[in-house]
């Protein structure tokens, strides 16, 4: 998937999760920047974002992907693993 | 002989689990007076307040396996972090000091969960209040009083009634209203097993609560407004109330306790910093009382619907460690403590800001006075001989 295929599904899977426009959602949005983003919210963001991309996220991670940025490279990683 | 009635779990309880789903269990309906779940987490052995109906026992069985479903199901296995061992400190007892404290008259159970303490274990609780005392004075911690009562509507604001419903503690008075006060005053009576006889129409709609916490008082002082200075340290000792239902049964779990808090508001790294530091200045203050435990990972005991995420999200972000005391009789252990940190939920929620507009940090070392006796006592009998000498000396001070 390209760089941008993969910023806009994970820019729409954060609208879809946070109930925002995706043109309300930056490169660099992190974790408080949108009202929903908190601690609920960014759990529903975890399982959407496995169930978006059929990937795992660990218990260990989930306190990294606290922003846009730190999201693409992980799923990234992980679809290129 | 009480009924029991076996369940067959839908799905396999993960090991990690077994304790927080067993003890949602006591909320799931009336009729379960004891609920208790098999080591592999695929049997729940539920003891009941009597005989069901058939159609009652299918009732009962979904409403269990909803909670075990919900519960259990797609939860992430967490991460297990130990910052101290000291569980295998030696200690000089091992029985329950529940039957010498009840039989002694040293504690009297007033009615469930609600007890009364003696001279014993005043001065001993004594002694900790002043650990955690000369703790706050390390912080240069301000002191605070701060009510039983809590806003209802402040506690809305922070989504406690979404997190833990099923502790809450509700205070009312009755309607002012003379017929509805006469009424009351010529036919009030308690009746046993039920409670008053007063219809519920009588009562006020609830505006305020029996405080949960201490930390949120100070939370709520807050509100709406700059921090001033950036940043804060306080402490304060409070009455703290949750329905545990039955899982209320000695003092390891009370309806009524107290807790001490050291309370730090204002910048991440500032609250992370001190929160660290007085783990570190309580590790070196229990090595000299002798007390055994360890300060692991945790999360708080959120209701059923709130749970998994919840609690996966504080266990990832590492916002909570508890301070789980040995019980050496029950070869388990006790939270008496924890080290919590609220990132900036309660900044964002209350509208408490930083200089540069952000919501604050915040966090709290919070012990429940009541437990650390107990737990102690657990360790050591209730003869002051058998403590450890800076306990006793302290004790007899």
């Amino acid at each position: 998937m390209s760089e941008n295929a993969l910023f806009d599904q994970v820019r729409s899977t954060l609208a879809e999760v946070f109930d925002v426009d995706s043109a309300e959602i930056n490169a660099e949005a992190q974790f408080g920047d949108l009202p929903k983003w908190d601690s609920m919210g960014h759990m529903d963001l975890m399982l959407a974002l496995e169930s978006a991309f059929g990937v795992q996220i660990s218990a260990e991670t989930i306190s990294q992907l606290t922003s846009v940025p730190a999201i693409l490279t992980h799923v990234d990683g992980l679809q290129n693993a | 002989m009480p009924e029991t009635f076996e369940i067959k779990s839908a799905l396999d309880i993960p090991a990690h689990l077994v304790g927080q789903v067993q003890s949602k269990l006591a909320y799931v309906d009336e009729h379960i007076a004891a609920a208790s779940i098999s080591p592999d987490g695929q049997r729940i052995q539920l003891e009941l307040t009597g005989k069901l109906e058939s159609a009652e026992q299918q009732a009962l069985e979904a409403k269990v396996q909803s909670v075990v479903e919900e519960m259990a199901k797609g939860a992430v296995l967490p991460k297990v972090e130990i910052l101290e061992d000291h569980l295998v400190r030696p200690t000089t007892f091992d029985q329950d000091p529940m039957p010498e404290l009840l039989s002694s008259g040293e504690v009297s159970e007033e009615h469930t969960g609600i007890f009364s303490f003696g001279p014993l274990l005043t001065r001993l609780i004594e002694v900790f209040e002043r650990q955690f005392l000369a703790l706050a004075d390390e912080f240069g911690a301000k002191p605070h009083r701060f009510p039983t009562l809590i806003s209802a509507e402040k506690l809305g604001r922070v989504q406690y009634f979404r997190a833990f419903p099923h502790s809450l503690t509700f205070a009312t008075h009755l309607r002012p209203d003379l017929d509805v006060i006469n009424g009351f005053s010529q036919h009030a009576a308690y009746e046993a097993p039920n409670g008053l006889n007063t219809a519920p129409e009588s009562f006020s709609r609830i505006q305020a609560l029996l405080s949960p916490a201490v930390c949120y008082h100070l939370y709520f002082a807050l509100a709406d407004k700059p921090l001033p200075d950036g940043k804060l340290v306080a402490t304060a000792v409070g009455n703290c109330f949750r329905y545990e239902s039955s899982n209320m049964t000695t003092l390891e779990r009370m309806w009524n306790f107290t807790m001490r808090e050291i309370i730090f508001v204002g910048p991440a790294d500032f609250v992370l910093e001190n929160r660290e530091r007085a783990r570190q200045y309580l590790e070196k203050a229990f090595e000299h009382l002798g007390l055994a435990y360890r300060v692991e990972s945790a999360n708080d005991p959120f209701f059923v619907g709130e749970f998994r995420r919840q609690a996966a999200f504080q266990n990832a972000f590492q916002l909570k460690y508890e301070l789980r005391a040995q019980l050496p009789f029950k070869n388990s252990t006790l939270a008496v403590g924890s080290y919590n940190y609220h990132q900036d939920f309660f900044g964002r929620n209350l509208d408490i800001t930083l200089p540069d507009g952000k919501p604050v940090h915040t966090g709290c070392v919070a012990f429940g006075l009541e437990r650390m006796a107990f737990a102690f006592l657990a360790q050591f009998g209730l003869d002051p001989q058998r403590w450890p000498t800076p306990v006793r000396e302290a004790f007899n001070e």
